[in-house]
C-alpha cells in the first residue's frame, strides 16, 4: 500500500509543477485554449499514471527507477555556453535546444529560403497562437498515452518546422536537443513539430544527446504533419548518456500521395523506449520505417512501432536492425493494422537482431492486424550471431578475423543507413556507428 | 606448390578425406572429378584452412612450409586461393570495398604499398570487364542478388585481383550456363603461367573441355582411386563413377596411374 501512495504523491508532484510553472510565467503569452490543453493533459497523465509492466505495450521495459528519481523541471537548466559538441554543417540550417532553453548562439536560421520556417515552438505559439494550435496535438493524442501527456501538459521549449507548398529543401535542417552534466537529475520534454505542405520536399535530422555523466529524462514527442504528396526524409538520431532515460514518442500523420522515410538511429544510451506511430490517413500514401539500434551493457532499448493503414491503396515497408553486445537488451515489438476499408495496400516488416554476446538479450515481436481481405502483407524476424561461413570466405581473401568481423558489422548496420538520402547526413550516421562497434569490439577484448 | 601426404580429415567426427597423397607442381593445373559426397569440397576447404574440420592424420605443405596451423588469411596472403562452390552473400558490404580490403591485406603482407581507392578502381575496372561484368557490380554488396553465374565471374574477378600463386576452383562449373561457362575458363586460361598452380575441383567433364588439365584425379569416398592424364576425364563422362567405386571398394587406397 505504501508502494501506491509513493507512486500517486510522485504523480500529484507533477500536477503541481504546472500550476508552478504557469504562476512563474513559463507560458506566459500563450493562448488560453492550450493552457486548457494543457491541464486536460496533465489530467490525463494523473487520471492514468506511469505504464506499468502489467500493461502488455509494457511487458519488457519498466520505468520504475525513473518513477522513484525526483526529477527538476527544464527550466531550473543552466544556459549551456560550451563549445558546439555534435556535428553540423558549416553553413547548415540548425536550432539548439540546451538545457531545456533554445540555444540562439548554436542555432544557425540565417538565410532560410521563402517558406521554410525554423523556429521556437513557444515562441510561434505566443505569437501565431492560431497558425500553431492548427497542428499542435493533432497527431500526437495524449487522452490514452501518459507519456504524451506529461510532455503536452510541461513543454516549454520545442521547435516548429513549416514548409510551405511546393518548397524544396533538403539542407538539412537539424534539430538538437542537447543536455549537460547538472547535480541533480534533469526532466527535459523535447517537443517537435514537423509540417510540410502539399508538394514540398524536406530533409530532416532530429538529433537527442546528453554530454558526460548527465542523468535525465527526456520525455520526448514529435508531431510530424504531411500534406497532399509532400515528401521527408527524417532521421532521429539518440545519442544519450549511460545514465539516462528517454521516452520518445513520434506521431506521423501522412495524408494522400505523400511520402515519408524515417530513420530512427539509437546508439547506447541508458533506457530508450520509442513509441513509432505512422498512419497511412490518405490514398496513394507510402512510408518507410528503418531502425538501427545499438545496445551494449547497460543499455536498454525498446522500439515499439506502429503501422496503421487506414485507407486503401498504401505502402509501407518497414526494417529495424538491432546489434546487441555485452548485456545490452533489446526490444522490437512491430504491429501493423489495416483497417477493413484500406483494401489493396502493401506492407512489409522485418526485423533483424544481430548478438555478439551471450549475455545480449532481444525480444522480437512483428504482428500484423489485418481487417481487409485483399491485402499483400509479409512480415519476419530474425535473431543471429555473426555467420561463421562469411567470416571464412572473408578470411580466405586475405582479411583477418577481427577486420573481417567489423567489416560484416558495419556493413550490417550500413543497410540501414545506405536507406539515407543525405549523403553527409549517412556518412556521418555510418561513422558514428563504426565507433560505437569499435568501441565495443575494444571493450569486450 | 603444393603436397598432401596421407591427409585424413574428419568433420562432425565423421571421417571424410581416408588418406590423400597428392603433388602439384608449379604451374600444373590438376582436375580433381568425382561423386557427390566424396569429399572434394572438404579437401578444397582444408586446404583454404577451415577451422572446424579436423585433420586426424598426415599433413601439406605449400611452398615447401607445414601451413596447417597457419590460419585461412595467412595463407591467403601468401598466395592461395579457393574460389567457392556456393559464394558467400555479405550484406551491406560493397564488392569494391572487399576486393580493396582483400588487395591490400595482401599487399601489405608483401611489403607492397597500399593502393588507394584511385589507383585500385584503375586497376580493378579492366579486370572486371574481362570476367564480362558491369562496373555496377563493384558497388553492390558482395554477392548479393547475383546470378548464380555472376557469383562465379565475381569469384574469378577476386581470383585477378589478388593473383595467386596457387588457386583452388571448388565446381566453378555449377550453376553455369556454357557462355559464363566459357568466360571463367577464359580467365582462368589467361591468368595461367608457368608460376601459377591450379586444383580445379569439378563434378563433370565438361569444365574440362574448355580448361585443359596436366592431370586428371579421381577421388571417391574419401581417396584418389584413379589417376592420369587428360584423357581420363572423358572415359569418365562415358563411363561414370560406378566402376571406380566397386575399385576403390575391392583395393583399399591403392591409387593406379594410368
Amino acid at each position: 500500500m505504501t508502494v501506491t501512495t509513493n507512486k500517486s504523491s510522485g504523480i500529484k508532484a507533477y500536477g503541481r509543477h504546472l500550476d508552478r510553472l504557469q504562476k512563474k510565467g513559463v507560458f506566459a503569452g500563450q493562448p488560453e485554449e492550450y493552457a486548457d490543453v494543457r491541464h486536460a493533459a496533465m489530467a490525463a497523465f494523473t487520471k492514468h499514471g506511469f505504464p506499468h509492466r502489467k500493461q502488455e505495450e509494457w511487458r519488457n521495459t519498466s520505468l520504475a527507477a525513473l518513477q522513484e528519481t525526483e526529477y527538476l523541471l527544464p527550466e531550473a537548466g543552466e544556459h549551456f555556453t560550451g563549445k558546439t559538441p555534435f556535428y553540423h554543417w558549416a553553413d547548415g540550417t540548425r536550432i539548439v535546444i540546451a538545457n531545456g532553453r533554445v540555444a540562439a548562439g548554436l542555432s544557425n536560421l540565417e538565410g532560410l529560403p521563402r517558406g521554410v520556417r525554423v523556429e521556437s515552438l513557444a515562441d510561434a505559439l505566443s505569437s501565431q497562437p492560431e497558425r500553431t494550435l492548427n497542428y499542435l496535438s493533432k497527431a500526437a493524442n495524449y487522452a490514452s498515452r501518459p507519456l504524451i501527456a506529461l510532455n503536452t501538459a510541461l513543454w516549454s521549449a520545442g521547435v516548429f518546422v513549416e514548409i510551405s507548398a511546393g518548397v524544396t529543401f533538403t539542407g538539412p535542417i537539424q534539430i538538437i536537443y542537447l543536455q549537460t552534466s547538472i547535480d541533480q537529475p534533469v526532466l527535459s520534454l523535447p517537443r517537435t513539430l514537423v509540417v510540410a505542405g502539399e508538394n514540398s520536399q524536406v530533409t530532416i535530422l532530429e538529433q537527442h544527446m546528453g554530454q558526460g555523466e548527465a542523468t535525465y529524462w527526456a520525455d520526448s514527442v514529435t508531431e510530424i504533419l504531411l500534406d497532399r504528396n509532400a515528401s521527408m526524409d527524417y532521421i532521429l538520431l539518440q545519442q544519450e548518456t549511460p545514465g539516462s532515460f528517454q521516452t520518445h514518442a513520434l506521431q506521423a500523420e501522412l495524408t494522400g500521395d505523400s511520402s515519408l522515410s524515417l530513420h530512427t538511429v539509437t546508439l547506447g544510451g541508458g533506457l530508450v523506449r520509442n513509441d513509432t506511430s505512422v498512419r497511412l490517413a490518405g490514398e496513394g500514401a507510402e512510408a518507410y520505417l528503418g531502425g538501427l539500434y545499438l545496445a551494449g551493457s547497460g543499455a536498454h532499448v525498446d522500439n515499439h512501432t506502429k503501422i496503421e493503414h487506414a485507407v486503401p491503396n498504401t505502402s509501407s515497408r518497414e526494417v529495424y536492425k538491432g546489434i546487441l553486445d555485452g548485456h545490452g537488451h533489446g526490444i522490437f515489438n512491430g504491429l501493423v493494422v489495416v483497417q477493413p476499408e484500406a483494401q489493396q495496400i502493401n506492407a512489409d516488416q522485418r526485423n533483424n537482431n544481430l548478438m555478439l554476446s551471450d549475455d545480449a538479450l532481444v525480444h522480437s515481436n512483428p504482428q500484423l492486424e489485418i481487417y481487409a481481405d485483399d491485402v499483400k502483407c509479409s512480415h519476419g524476424s530474425t535473431v543471429g550471431r555473426v555467420d561463421d561461413e562469411s567470416l571464412f570466405y572473408l578470411r580466405t581473401r586475405g582479411i583477418d578475423e577481427e577486420s573481417a568481423l567489423r567489416l560484416m558489422i558495419n556493413g550490417y548496420a550500413g543497410e540501414v543507413t545506405s536507406r539515407i538520402g543525405h549523403e553527409g547526413i549517412r556518412e556521418h550516421l555510418d561513422q558514428l556507428a563504426q565507433s560505437w562497434i569499435d568501441g565495443e569490439d575494444t571493450a569486450s577484448e | 606448390m603444393l603436397r598432401i601426404i596421407n591427409l585424413h580429415v574428419s568433420v562432425e567426427g565423421k571421417e571424410i578425406l581416408k588418406g590423400i597423397d597428392l603433388q602439384i607442381n608449379q604451374g600444373e593445373l590438376h582436375a580433381i572429378m568425382g561423386p557427390n559426397g566424396s569429399g572434394k569440397s572438404t579437401l578444397a576447404q582444408v586446404l583454404a584452412g577451415r577451422e572446424d574440420y579436423e585433420i586426424t592424420a598426415g599433413s601439406f605443405t605449400y611452398q615447401g612450409e607445414d601451413i596447417i596451423d597457419l590460419p585461412p588469411e595467412e595463407r591467403a596472403r601468401r598466395g592461395m586461393f579457393l574460389s567457392f562452390q556456393y559464394p558467400v552473400v555479405i550484406p551491406g558490404v560493397n564488392n569494391i570495398y572487399l576486393l580493396q580490403a582483400a588487395v591490400n591485406a595482401v599487399r601489405k603482407y608483401r611489403g607492397e604499398e597500399e593502393l588507394d581507392a584511385v589507383d585500385f578502381l584503375a586497376m580493378i575496372k579492366s579486370k572486371v570487364k574481362s570476367v564480362d561484368l558491369d562496373n555496377s557490380f563493384l558497388y553492390r554488396p558482395v554477392n548479393e542478388g547475383f546470378s548464380g553465374g555472376e557469383k562465379k565471374r565475381n569469384e574469378i574477378l577476386q581470383m585477378l585481383a589478388l593473383e595467386p600463386a596457387f588457386t583452388i576452383l571448388d565446381e566453378t562449373d555449377s550453376g553455369l550456363d556454357i557462355d559464363a561457362l566459357k568466360i571463367v575458363a577464359e580467365g582462368v586460361n589467361n591468368f595461367r603461367s608457368p608460376d601459377r598452380s591450379f586444383l580445379v575441383i569439378t563434378h563433370y567433364q565438361r569444365l574440362l573441355d574448355y580448361m585443359e588439365p596436366d592431370y586428371v584425379h579421381v577421388l571417391s569416398e574419401g581417396r584418389i582411386v584413379k589417376s592420369g592424364g587428360p584423357e581420363l576425364a572423358s572415359e569418365l563422362e562415358q563411363r561414370g563413377y560406378g566402376w571406380l567405386r566397386e575399385r576403390a571398394g575391392e583395393n583399399g587406397s591403392t591409387v593406379e596411374s594410368a
